[in-house]
C-alpha cells in the first residue's frame, strides 16, 4: 500500500487536487495561491474554514487551467527586421522563417549560456562572422585555443599570445590620470596589493610620465620594476616589496609584452585579433581583459562617439573575465572597465558577446545589461531555474531546457515577448591549426608589428645555478672526488686546448705548447691530430725570418666554446 | 686525414672506411668530439652534456673472434657507457649478435648495438644519443666477471 492510498481526509484530496490544478494553471509559485493552498489544510474550524478557501481556489484556477489546456504553447512572435539590418540568429523552424535580429540592438550586448558541447561557440561563430561581413571589427578573447580556428576561415585575422602583443599597455590612451587609475586599480586587484601601495604606485606612475621629454617613448612596465626597485634600495624602504614582487609577476606573465616601450596596434592591420591567453591564472586573465577593455573605449571615444556598431568583442568563457568582483573600491570613484564596458557605452560602437557555462558563474551584472539572452540548454536545476528566469519562460517550462537539442537554442530579447527557439546552423571552422601554422600564418604581421616596436633593454640578471642535489645532500660533486670517479678522457685534450687559446697573439711554437700543456711531444703530435680533426684548432703557416715558415696553431670557436662547457 | 691505427697492419681499406664512416655519422648524430684509436677503441665518440662526459665506443668488426675482448675493454678500461659494433655485413650482424648471446648469456644487453654498415645514417646515431643512458650498465659488471681484460 502507498502513501497515496493512506490519504483518506477529503480536506487534503481537495487540497492536492488544488495543487495540481495550481500548477496546470502555471500560478504554483504565486505567493497569493500558496496563501490559499495552505489555508486549505487548516485543521481548527471544523473544516469550514479550510473548506471555504479550497472552494474558493479552485473557482479561480478552474478556468486558467483549462485555458491553459486548450490553448498549448503560445506561437513564437518575432520582430520583423530588414535582413540587411540585422544577422540571422537562427532558423525558427515553427515559422519557417529565420529570425533576424537588428544589429543596433546587438550594442545591447549577447550572453550566450549551456552546457558545454551544446554548441555555444558554434553559435558565437555564426553570429561573428555575419558581423564580420558587415564591415565591423572583432576582438577575440581567447581562453581555449577556440580563436585561432578563424584563421581557416579569414585572411585578415591575427592570433597573438600576450608576449606577442606589440602595445605598451601601460603607455596611456585617453586621459592619462584616468588611464593610470585604472591601471593602478586593476593591478592591485589582480595581485591583492592594498590600497595604500595603489595610491603610492599610482603617483609613482603620474610623476614618471611627467617626467617624459617630448618624443620620448612611455616607459614599459620592465621600466617600472626596475625604478621601483631602485626607489625600494635607496629608500631602504620594504613597504615596497610587495609592489615589487607583483609587478616582477606581471613582468613575468607579460612576458616579452613588459619590454614594448612604444609600438603598434594590431587593430590598424588586421579586422580580427585574438587575444589567447589560456593558462594565465584568473586574476591576470581580469586584469589583462580590463586594460584592453579600457584602452578599446578610450580609443573607441576618441574616435568619436556612435551610434553605429563598429568593434565586436567576443568572451567565449565569460567566467575567466567576468567572475570575481567586479565592483570598484567604495568611494574611490572607480568603476570597472569590464563594468563600463557592459553598462554604460551605448555610444562607443561595441557590441560584446559573452558565453558561459551557467549564469552563476558570472557576476549578476553581466546578464542585468545584457540585451539578448541566448540558451543553449541547461541540465542541472539550478541553471534552468536561471535561464528559465532570463527567458522569461513559465515555471513548468523550465525543463524544457535539459532536453534542446545540439544546434538548438531559445533566446529572449527586449524586443521579444516570449522567447523563441531556433535552430543555429553548423559553422564549419575546421581544424584547429597548431602553433607551427599560427607561427607561420602570424610571421609577417610579426615582422611588421616589431619593425614599429621600441623595446627596453632586457633583464640582463641571470639566475644564480643552485644545485638541487647540493642542497639535500646528494651532491654528486662529492661523488665526482671519490676514489671511482674516472677522469676524464679528453683532459689531455683540454689542457693542450687551454695553452693554444692562453697563447693566442703570441706565436708559441708547437713544441712549447706541448711543453705548457705537460704532454710529450708524441702524445702532444696524436692530441692536435685529434683537435684538428674535430674542428677545434686549425694550424696556420707564418712566415718566419730566414728560415722555414713557422707553424702556428690557433683555436677556432668550436674550441673555444669546448672550453667553456668544461666538464665537472 | 689520418685516422687509423699504425700499430694494427690488419686493418684493411675497408675497416678503415667503416671507422671514417661511423666517425662522420656519429659527429652528425650529436657527438661533440671523436677520437680514434684510443685505448685500443676504433673509434671513441665523447658528448659532453650538464657538465657529465658520456662515452661511446664504436668498434669495426669484421668477425667474431675479437668482439667479446673488445666489448669488455671498451666497457671496464675505457669505461664507455655503450657500444656500438659495427659489421660489414648481415651476415656478419647476425653472426655477432649469435656470439654476444653465447658469451654473455640472454643478460642485459641494451648497451650493446650492432649494427650494418648499410644501415648507417645520422637519425640512427641521434636516435642512440638520445637512448644514452647515464646509469652506469649492469652489462659492465657482467663483462668485468666473466671476460676480465688481463684474460686477452
Amino acid at each position: 500500500m502507498n502513501r497515496k492510498d493512506d490519504i483518506v481526509d477529503p480536506q487534503i484530496e481537495a487540497a492536492l487536487v488544488n495543487l495540481k490544478l495550481s500548477k496546470m494553471a502555471g500560478t504554483a509559485n504565486d505567493p497569493y495561491h500558496r496563501f490559499l493552498t495552505a489555508m486549505g489544510l487548516v485543521p481548527f474550524d471544523g473544516g469550514r474554514t479550510a473548506a471555504r478557501f479550497i472552494g474558493l481556489q479552485r473557482k479561480m484556477l478552474l478556468g486558467k487551467a483549462i485555458a491553459n489546456l486548450m490553448a498549448g504553447p503560445p506561437p513564437p512572435k518575432i520582430p520583423k527586421v530588414a535582413a540587411e539590418k540585422g544577422i540571422r540568429m537562427g532558423f525558427v523552424r515553427s515559422l519557417k522563417q529565420w529570425f533576424i535580429y537588428p544589429v543596433l540592438a546587438l550594442c545591447q550586448h549577447l550572453l550566450v549560456s549551456g552546457p558545454v558541447g551544446k554548441g555555444k561557440t558554434n553559435a558565437i561563430f555564426f553570429w561573428l562572422l555575419q558581423l564580420l561581413g558587415k564591415g565591423l571589427n572583432c576582438v577575440f578573447f581567447d581562453f581555449k585555443n577556440e580563436g585561432r580556428r578563424l584563421l581557416n576561415r579569414l585572411t585578415n585575422a591575427a592570433v597573438l599570445r600576450i608576449d606577442q602583443i606589440r602595445e605598451n599597455l601601460i603607455a596611456p590612451v585617453g586621459n592619462t590620470k584616468i588611464y593610470f587609475t585604472m591601471f593602478a586599480f586593476e593591478f592591485c586587484k589582480a595581485y591583492g596589493i592594498r590600497p595604500e601601495r595603489r595610491r603610492r604606485f599610482q603617483t609613482l606612475l603620474l610623476q614618471m610620465y611627467a617626467g617624459l621629454k617630448p618624443g620620448q617613448p612611455c616607459f614599459s612596465v620592465a621600466d617600472i620594476l626596475k625604478c621601483v626597485r631602485v626607489l625600494a634600495e635607496e629608500k631602504k624602504d620594504s613597504s615596497w616589496d610587495t609592489l615589487l614582487e607583483a609587478l616582477e609577476a606581471l613582468v613575468e606573465s607579460l612576458g616579452r609584452n613588459a619590454y614594448v616601450r612604444s609600438g603598434a596596434r594590431i587593430q590598424e592591420r588586421c579586422q580580427v585579433v585574438v587575444y589567447e591567453h589560456p593558462g594565465m591564472v584568473s586574476g591576470f586573465q581580469e586584469f589583462f581583459f580590463a586594460v584592453m577593455t579600457h584602452r578599446m573605449l578610450a580609443a573607441a571615444y576618441e574616435a568619436g562617439h556612435t551610434t553605429e556598431a563598429r568593434t565586436v568583442v567576443v568572451l567565449d568563457e565569460g567566467r575567466f573575465a567576468l567572475g570575481r568582483q567586479m565592483a570598484g573600491e567604495t568611494s574611490s570613484g572607480y568603476v570597472p572597465a569590464p563594468v563600463r564596458l557592459l553598462s554604460q557605452s551605448r555610444s562607443g560602437g561595441f557590441i560584446v558577446i559573452v558565453g558561459t557555462q551557467e549564469i552563476g558563474g558570472i557576476q549578476e551584472l553581466v546578464p542585468a545589461n545584457v540585451g539578448g539572452f541566448a540558451c543553449v540548454g541547461a541540465q542541472t536545476g539550478a541553471e534552468q531555474r536561471g535561464a528559465g528566469q532570463r527567458l522569461q519562460m513559465p515555471e513548468d517550462r523550465w525543463p524544457v531546457l535539459a532536453s534542446t537539442r545540439l544546434g538548438d537554442a531559445w533566446f529572449m530579447s527586449h524586443l521579444q515577448t516570449s522567447a523563441v527557439p531556433f535552430s543555429i546552423p553548423e559553422c564549419k571552422m575546421g581544424s584547429y591549426p597548431s602553433d607551427a601554422v599560427v607561427a607561420e600564418r602570424m610571421r609577417d604581421t610579426m615582422a611588421w608589428l616589431d619593425s614599429h616596436t621600441v623595446f627596453a633593454p632586457p633583464d640582463n640578471e641571470v639566475a644564480v645555478p643552485i644545485s638541487y642535489l647540493k642542497l639535500i645532500g646528494e651532491d654528486d660533486d662529492e661523488s665526482a672526488e671519490a676514489p671511482g670517479r674516472v677522469p676524464s678522457i679528453l683532459a689531455d685534450h683540454v689542457a693542450l686546448l687551454k695553452a693554444i687559446i692562453e697563447s693566442a697573439g703570441r706565436n708559441f711554437s708547437t713544441s712549447e705548447l706541448y711543453r705548457a700543456a705537460g704532454v710529450t711531444p708524441d702524445k702532444g703530435g696524436r692530441l692536435k691530430r685529434d683537435l684538428i680533426q674535430n674542428g677545434l684548432i686549425s694550424v696556420e703557416k707564418v712566415a718566419s725570418q730566414g728560415g722555414r715558415p713557422r707553424e702556428v696553431i690557433v683555436a677556432s670557436q668550436e674550441g673555444r666554446e669546448f672550453i667553456k662547457n668544461e666538464i665537472r | 686525414m689520418k685516422f687509423g691505427n699504425p700499430k694494427h697492419a690488419r686493418e684493411n681499406q675497408e675497416h678503415l672506411a667503416l671507422k671514417k664512416m661511423s666517425a662522420d655519422a656519429v659527429l652528425a648524430g650529436g657527438a661533440d668530439f671523436v677520437t680514434f684509436e684510443t685505448g685500443g677503441c676504433d673509434v671513441l665518440a665523447v658528448k659532453r652534456t650538464n657538465g657529465r662526459e658520456y662515452r661511446m665506443a664504436i668498434e669495426v668488426e669484421r668477425s667474431t673472434r675479437n668482439v667479446v675482448r673488445n666489448l669488455s675493454r671498451d666497457m671496464t678500461s675505457l669505461n664507455c657507457g655503450l657500444v656500438v659494433i659495427v659489421a660489414p655485413s648481415m651476415q656478419v650482424k647476425a653472426s655477432i649478435w649469435a656470439h654476444l648471446y653465447k658469451h654473455l648469456g640472454n643478460g642485459d644487453v641494451r648497451d650493446i648495438f650492432v649494427v650494418c654498415a648499410g644501415e648507417f645514417s645520422d637519425a640512427l646515431f641521434r636516435g642512440i644519443f638520445e637512448n644514452w643512458s647515464a646509469v652506469p650498465s649492469p652489462l659492465k659488471a657482467n663483462l668485468e666477471r666473466r671476460c676480465p681484460v688481463s684474460a686477452d
